[in-house]
């Protein structure tokens, strides 16, 4: 089981969207993929359709009253299920800080479920604290999408530098950084990704574009890879997952 | 995990009724439909049917397009593929080395493909929604017809969805009643049936046991005539699993089957393995030539030709004898005895007085008790295995191993499908080392054997230092296979493995 986060400490740079239609692509392919979603805005499990509620709220999955299979629900698509977002999950630091091995607690939950997927995607509130540093030492991999701005490249960076000068919180992860909401009309978003392709090798290739049809998920309230699944959008994601899987 | 009730109708009903009533009644959503030529494809020995899943080509019913191969399992579909050709695969060959089609093919391996049924079907699916427009209950309306119309089946297939069994009991409860009084729709069977629940299927063990023997002789059957054409070994090796799997049912029916019948023909089983066993072996010897000869000893491979020789001398021989053996009167008074047996009513009949203990019981009953007791003799052995522990030992813990294996697979739908399959994954990783330590030892010793007479018959040395290495290499084999075995035990023997296998032996709580 491979658990892959989708973060960034800036909001609204398509975390949400990136998850929900990567997991989608994932789930098609007949893997057996679970969608956790730790932001209390619940807008993964929103897409879904499922009522963002979990029994007991975040503290009872931390402190082990409550297991994670079964705060786990299905999805309308096979293979693809869903641990819905509740709104206790703002006060997550507060949970884990709770726990022995606070650092530890989220990947001892998600073992749990090892045997039963292949892909695991978190979908991870902006923020930058101890759930942050949680899921670093949990996941496999982070996806963090960027949107090619100074500031976002400037997020990312930040971001690398912590995850380089804190090896004690992280001992295995990936970053694997991708452009998101790019916009081939604005002329900033195209002279930084001529420039970064060539500074920044490190990063993926596939860009996910600033579209409309992906905006529309909020309407169909499905996967961009679901209702409009020979659209540009979802090619995109199609190319993303499968330049992911070379680099896991 | 997905529970699945299905609800056969009366056919000649007219699908559109049926639509109409699953929305207008029960407030489904229909959210799709197609027209389509359904063919299931299996192994001969129903592997892929027996892991709890289905294998079609489906396409289009108006002929168009080449269709797609589907693999689906717990009524979630786990493999898609589009078919280049308009052919029906005969092989799993083609499907890709994605995860899934992996598990799809350490199911079937490479066996050959046969159609298991054909028919053309209209699909329709529907979905009990909540407030937020999700699917809740997944419903399936399968209205199949033979391929020349000369009948017809409708089947409602009711999926639970995970994290809604609450709406799934009240849709099924509904359903069920409607379908009871027979006020729109008459069922065929008084309650609905469910294949994939714990503990249903057959009333008596007797009964149990009778369709498991059936089963196994239809696998034996087919494989009959391929294994004494000899074009593809795997004939061979089907029909000695079916032997096997014949034995080691024979072996738990004590108390289900009389005595003196049972360990009749459970020693006629086994004198059929016996004549079968040297020309499986030299299959096995050759295949594993070809695989040295590819590649693992390089230059050596010239160097072999004459161990090449010596194996197919040898394979030639054993066939030889082995067709004579099925051929024999003692075989062929045997086939009839055994299907004579597995076709007479009366041998089968019981009564309540009937002087066999276990063959009255309910069916789960007996099986679980069964599985248990193979399952506390299989922790015992391989609990006392420990370094240096003899090959012997390993071996009988295999043995075990198979014997677990095979009753539960025998019986696979009247275990609970999720334990089931958590078991038989931990189970079959042990076996994997057990079967390649087992195999690199036997190897071993027939090359040892077989140097030695090459060495009287006046072989070159460069063969016999080519089988030296090749001996030397299998060593690696099995103590590599050695080295994994602990920890493929403790997961075996672990607290979660240990669970499932207890929920896959309990009865659940609503059909004690």
């Amino acid at each position: 089981m491979k658990v892959l986060a989708t973060y960034n400490i800036k909001g609204g740079v398509g975390k949400t969207a990136t998850a929900v239609n990567l997991a989608h692509v994932a789930a098609m392919q007949g893997n057996r993929v679970l969608v956790w979603d730790l932001d209390p805005q619940g807008a993964a499990t929103f897409y879904f359709r499922v009522k963002p509620k979990v029994k007991g709220g975040g503290h009872a999955l931390t402190s082990g009253d409550r297991e994670l299979s079964d705060a786990v629900k299905a999805t309308d698509f096979d293979n693809l299920d869903i641990v819905p977002a509740d709104f206790s999950y703002r006060h997550f630091d507060s949970f884990l800080d709770e726990e022995r091995k606070p650092l530890a607690r989220l990947r001892k939950i998600l073992d749990s479920i090892r045997g039963d997927y292949d892909y695991v995607f978190l979908d991870c509130a902006p923020s930058i604290s101890l759930t942050s540093e949680s899921i670093f030492r949990a996941a496999d991999a982070l996806l963090v999408p960027i949107i090619p701005t100074p500031l976002s490249i400037r997020t990312f960076d930040q971001l690398d530098a912590f995850i380089d000068d804190n090896p004690s919180i992280v001992r295995k992860l990936r970053m694997l950084g991708f452009f998101s909401m790019a916009d081939n009309h604005k002329r900033l978003h195209r002279d930084l990704l001529k420039e970064l392709r060539v500074a920044r090798p490190d990063l993926l290739m596939t860009r996910i574009p600033a579209a409309t049809d992906i905006e529309r998920m909020g309407v169909h309230r499905q996967p961009v890879t679901a209702f409009a699944r020979g659209g540009q959008s979802a090619r995109a994601y199609n190319d993303l997952w499968e330049e992911i899987l070379t680099r896991l | 995990m997905t529970e699945i009730r299905r609800f056969d109708l009366a056919g000649q009903q007219d699908p559109s009724a049926i639509v109409d009533m699953l929305t207008d009644r029960f407030g489904l959503q229909l959210l799709g439909e197609e027209q389509v030529t359904r063919i299931v494809i299996d192994t001969a020995d129903n592997r892929i049917a027996a892991a709890g899943g289905v294998l079609e080509v489906r396409r289009s019913a108006d002929g168009f397009g080449s269709g797609s191969l589907i693999w689906t399992c717990d009524g979630t579909q786990r493999l898609r593929i589009r078919l280049s050709g308009t052919e029906v695969p005969t092989t799993l060959s083609d499907i890709g080395d994605s995860h899934q089609a992996e598990e799809l093919i350490g199911i079937a391996g490479t066996r050959p493909l046969v159609a298991a049924s054909a028919n053309r079907s209209g699909l329709f699916s529907f979905g009990k929604l909540d407030d937020e427009d999700k699917t809740v209950v997944r419903v399936l309306l399968d209205c199949s017809s033979t391929l020349d119309g000369s009948s017809s089946t409708n089947t409602i297939e009711v999926q639970s969805r995970r994290g809604y069994d609450e709406e799934y009991r009240i849709l099924l409860k509904e359903l069920s009643k409607r379908l009871k009084t027979g006020k729109s729709l008459v069922a065929t069977a008084p309650t609905a049936t469910a294949p994939a629940a714990p503990g249903a299927g057959f009333n008596s063990a007797s009964q149990a046991w009778r369709e498991a023997l059936r089963s196994m002789a239809e696998v034996m059957n087919s494989t009959f005539t391929g294994m004494l054409a000899g074009d593809d070994n795997e004939f061979l090796h089907d029909f000695r699993i079916g032997v096997r799997r014949t034995r080691v049912l024979l072996h738990e029916a004590e108390g289900v089957i009389a005595d003196e019948r049972r360990l009749h023909f459970a020693d006629e089983f086994k004198w059929l393995g016996e004549i079968t066993t040297p020309t499986r072996d030299a299959d096995v010897h050759l295949d594993y030539f070809s695989v040295m000869a590819a590649g693992l000893l390089g230059k050596a491979e010239g160097d072999l030709a004459p161990l090449r020789e010596l194996l197919l001398e040898r394979q030639v021989a054993c066939r030889t004898q082995m067709l004579a053996d099925m051929r024999s009167e003692r075989r062929t008074r045997f086939a009839t005895e055994w299907s004579t047996f597995l076709a007479d009513d009366q041998a089968w009949s019981l009564s309540l007085d009937d002087p066999l203990v276990d063959a009255t019981k309910p069916a789960f009953t007996v099986i679980a008790d069964r599985a248990r007791t193979v399952w506390r003799h299989v922790q015992h052995d391989g609990r006392l295995i420990t370094d240096e522990s003899i090959p012997t030992d390993l071996h009988d813990l295999r043995k075990e191993a198979k014997r677990l294996r095979y009753l539960l697979e025998s019986f696979a739908p009247q275990f609970h499908a999720k334990s089931l399959k958590l078991v038989k994954k931990s189970l079959r990783s042990m076996q994997d080392v057990l079967g390649e330590f087992q195999d690199a030892e036997v190897q071993a010793t027939t090359l040892a054997v077989m140097a030695e007479e090459l060495v009287a018959r006046g072989t070159a040395a460069p063969t016999i230092l080519a089988i030296e290495r090749t001996v030397e290499h299998l060593a690696v084999r099995s103590l590599n296979a050695r080295e994994q075995f602990s920890a493929r035990f403790n997961d075996f023997d672990s607290r979660s493995t240990r669970r499932a296998f207890k929920r896959l032996t309990q009865l659940p709580e609503s059909s004690r």
